[in-house]
């Protein structure tokens, strides 16, 4: 049904078939599993029919919306791929670079374009059968990017694509999918950025990303969430990591009424490396659940994992993470480290950092801890004459810091601006 | 509720009362005494009976039972393991006399060795392995009685407990742990049997630690035991459960509950080292309520068994309260420990602390499963979770899984958890002293767990070590 619609090609129509079955088949989430014990997954569910075509925006109304992406960027950007409701609508790509071999193109063109390419990748990482809001986007995707770094490109700057959402779809499912080839290095933004407009927000999102990194590669990946206060959004996003890959993956979330982000790095190679700065940053009712899981099926494998979250208002933040050491993966190291600062009354944080390991040659640590913020460096920073305010908003920067520091350019500009507008309105 | 079981009941008294008179011998085989495989209203009608409990307790065991049946099998844990459980397999009571059919022989040899290895007494042994029936100790422990009898203390078996303090029963018993809270809880509260019972009255420091051994009999260590203990106001308790010397039993299912309720300012600890055979499920549910400036202390060994789900809760009611829960286990051949703990922060300025330790060799699996929660209302909390594993061999595995739900601003909670090898260097540096390796790796894994080890009793703190030596040269198992 779906395949005929979209003349898509054969292979395509029968994973998107399978996909779909999958959807229909697979059980409900159990709340009875910690993963969804806070969270409920009928918010996830689609309103309406999600494999109806999303109508493409008119050139007039995104206008407004790539000006605010190119803001963002300045002038760093090498490459630029921008999507309306799940449909890509602009992809910028010099020459120079197009010449060195790299692809970036939507989804969907890719399919016509390269083909074979992008079917040996295609849903390998984040199969059907990875969950029930995993098989809906891999069934009713529309468009999303496809990213290609040949071997030993190393880009020096980095290609943006951002994912925006006008609230003229009821539900829009986009899907990244990059393959950084042996020995290369990329820098890549995503961002999913919302706004209300006329009332409407984008409702449902449900998103992902599978990255393939090569031997010796290296992706420094910055994902940001600024989706309207109203959206629903469903995010995972994995990433697997040949012989000696290196990544290191930040993450920014602000927006959502809800929002269950899964973000995971499969080792698979001998001495690969898995490094992740993240934070959110909840207000007003926000239901913030994030999930990491590091996967280390390699030996000699090294993860280090940093989350943060504030929460102020009646938020509240639940974050899971878990790291698995296998059986054949000796040498591993593994550390992980959760934060929570609650500046309000009834905001609430969950944490639950996982360990499962199977051999003994690993050093493997986690931490968590919930509090208020630390009334000692407040208190040091009014002595010297700074308002009580201001004395929060430098503390609760330097608690966000690590993460931070690791968002190049301009848009750590723009993510400073976005924690300080929330602490204002503290 | 089967009325029919009741009457035909009534209707068998009496038979056979007079066969040694009319034909000169005498068949001891009890009609109803010989329980029958698996579980059904009639088992629990029958039990009732035949402790001659009130009608209230009656009602109870069968409204827990249908509570049981109703209930699904948990979905999380271990669920291969729990899927397992025959239930229509399991004698849900055995009249002490009946356990005496056991021959020594029949006792797994590993256990013997083990007895031999920790020096247990003769008569101890045989009770242990469940060879003989009676252990008679009130005759050795009378003095300690005494003097508790003295003070106002309250120490008995269960069962006696519910015959002569039914009204300190009633208001408590399950109170704690309704049957609702969980299958094996249901089924617990449906079929118990056995367990202690304690009160300690307002401002009474029982200096010396309870131990089941005082009053030890088979009634003691049933398989669904239950255990409550009240501390009143500003009382001081302190109750050791089980031993370290193996217990063996051929009935593959424990499931215990135990209530603990600390009074304003009371202080109980409870100490377990439990050390069942290796066909041993031990499912069990353990609580603890503690009242304003209340402590509650667990300190919880597991050894023993094949699966073991157990997390000690205290639920901090009342402000002030104080939970500490410290737990060891060790994981060898074939086991899952999965053990835990959990706090309750309902009232402000509450603290607690929760250290574990697990230990996983030759093929072992010990897992660590956790939760804080501190409620909107419970200000000023402070709350510090500590979990280490250590691995000894590559075949073993361990896994955290501590949850924290924090609902207050200005609480406090640390977590933290490391799971390594034993320390090459460590081994190295032993070593260089002299120290053999293998005497190297023991002296490490001791000092690993001596946060618990210090906190026993030092007739307990010495038998365990043994144990952990056993278990660490492989001769166990």
């Amino acid at each position: 049904m779906i395949q005929t619609i979209r003349n898509e090609p054969i292979w395509l129509g029968g994973l998107r078939g399978k996909a779909l079955e999958a959807y229909r088949d697979l059980p409900f989430p159990d709340r009875v599993r910690h993963l969804w014990r806070y969270t409920d997954p009928n918010a996830f569910l689609p309103d309406g029919d999600p494999f109806r075509q999303n109508k493409p925006a008119p050139a007039g109304s995104i206008a407004p919306w790539c000006e605010v992406c190119q803001d963002e960027i300045g002038e760093e950007a090498s490459a630029l791929g921008i999507a309306m409701n799940g449909l890509t609508h602009q992809v910028t790509l010099p020459e120079e670079l197009r010449s060195s071999g790299l692809i970036l193109k939507g989804l969907k063109q890719a399919i016509m374009e390269h083909d074979g390419l992008v079917e040996s990748f295609l849903g390998r990482l984040i199969p059907a059968e990875s969950g029930k809001f995993e098989a809906l986007n891999l069934a009713a995707w529309q468009d999303g990017f496809f990213l290609y770094l040949p071997k030993g490109v190393e880009l020096g700057r980095p290609i943006h694509l951002f994912m925006c959402e006008d609230g003229a779809a009821s539900f829009s499912a986009p899907r990244i999918l990059a393959v950084i080839e042996e020995g290369s290095s990329l820098t890549l933004f995503t961002e999913f950025m919302g706004q209300t407009v006329n009332g409407r927000t984008g409702r449902q999102v449900n998103a992902m990303v599978e990255l393939f990194l090569g031997e010796g590669s290296r992706l420094d990946h910055v994902t940001v969430q600024r989706l309207s206060p109203g959206a629903h959004f469903y995010l995972k996003s994995r990433a697997r990591l040949a012989r000696d890959a290196r990544t290191v993956s930040v993450l920014a979330a602000f927006g959502g009424a809800m929002a269950k982000v899964d973000s995971g790095v499969v080792l698979a190679g001998e001495g690969a490396e898995g490094e992740f700065f993240g934070f959110a940053f909840g207000e007003a009712d926000q239901h913030l659940d994030h999930h990491t899981e590091y996967e280390h099926k390699a030996p000699r494998t090294r993860s280090q994992l940093d989350f943060k979250v504030v929460l102020k208002d009646r938020a509240r933040s639940i974050y899971t993470g878990l790291i698995r050491i296998d059986k054949d993966a000796p040498y591993c190291e593994a550390y992980q480290e959760n934060r929570n600062v609650l500046l309000s009354e009834g905001a609430q944080a969950e944490t639950i950092p996982e360990l499962e390991i199977m051999t003994n040659e690993v050093r493997c640590t986690h931490g968590a801890t919930v509090g208020p913020l630390d009334e000692d460096p407040i208190f040091y920073l009014m002595s010297r004459g700074i308002p009580r305010e201001e004395a929060i908003r430098m503390v609760v920067g330097g608690f966000l810091e690590p993460a931070l520091v690791r968002i190049p350019g301009g848009l750590q500009t723009s993510i400073r601006r976005c924690v300080e507008e929330r602490l204002r309105r503290f | 509720m089967n009325t029919q079981v009741e009457q035909r009941d009534w209707g068998l008294t009496g038979i056979g009362d007079d066969y040694a008179a009319r034909w000169g011998f005498h068949d001891p085989v009890e009609y109803f005494h010989k329980g029958k495989k698996g579980i059904d209203h009639e088992v629990v009608e029958m039990m009732s009976r035949m402790k001659g409990e009130q009608d209230w307790m009656r009602q109870f065991r069968h409204k827990s039972l249908d509570i049981f049946l109703s209930k699904p099998m948990i979905r999380w844990g271990n669920t291969d393991l729990l899927n397992a459980i025959n239930f229509s397999d399991i004698f849900y009571y055995v009249r002490p006399m009946e356990k005496q059919g056991q021959s020594w022989d029949d006792v797994p040899e590993y256990i013997k060795k083990t007895f031999d290895r920790l020096g247990i007494p003769a008569a101890e042994r045989k009770f242990l392995a469940g060879v003989s029936a009676q252990y008679e100790s009130e005759v050795v422990y009378h003095s300690v009685r005494e003097d508790l009898t003295k003070k106002g203390v309250l120490f008995t078996d269960m069962d006696t407990g519910l015959k002569e303090h039914e009204g300190l029963v009633k208001k408590y018993f399950s109170t704690i742990i309704p049957p609702t809270d969980n299958k094996f809880a249901a089924l617990n509260s449906a079929v118990w049997s056995g367990g202690s019972f304690i009160y300690v009255p307002p401002g009474v420091d029982v200096a010396i630690p309870l131990q089941a051994y005082f009053r030890i009999n088979m009634e003691n260590m049933g398989q669904f035991e239950r255990t409550l203990i009240i501390a009143d106001k500003g009382s001081r308790v302190h109750y050791i459960e089980g031993c370290t010397a193996p217990i063996y039993s051929t009935n593959s299912l424990h499931s215990a509950v135990v209530e603990l309720i600390a009074l304003e300012g009371a202080y109980i600890r409870y100490t377990t080292i439990q050390n069942w055979s290796r066909n041993i499920y031990n499912l069990v549910t353990k609580r603890a309520v503690a009242y304003k400036g209340a402590t509650v202390e667990w300190v919880d060994g597991n050894l023993g068994s094949r699966l073991t789900m157990k997390y000690p809760s205290v639920y901090l009611m009342g402000e002030g309260a104080k939970a500490e829960i410290l737990s060891v286990a060790f994981a060898g051949k074939g086991q899952h420990q999965d053990a835990g703990a959990k706090v309750v922060h309902a009232a402000p300025r509450t603290t607690s602390t929760i250290t574990s330790k697990s230990i996983s060799k030759d093929g072992g699996r010990s897992s660590y499963r956790g939760l804080v929660k501190v409620h909107p209302s419970a200000t000023g909390c402070k709350v510090n979770v500590r979990c280490d594993a250590l691995l000894i061999d590559p075949q073993s595995r361990s896994d955290t899984y501590p949850t924290m739900e924090i609902e207050a601003k200005d609480c406090r909670m640390e977590h933290e958890a490391t799971v390594s090898k034993v320390g090459d260097e460590q081994l190295f540096y032993l070593m260089s002293r002299g120290l053999s390796y293998q005497e190297a790796r023991l002296l490490i894994v001791n000092g690993f767990i001596e946060p618990f080890t210090k906190e026993l009793p030092m007739e307990y703190a010495v038998e365990l070590n043994r144990l952990i030596a056993m278990e660490m040269e492989g001769s166990v198992g």
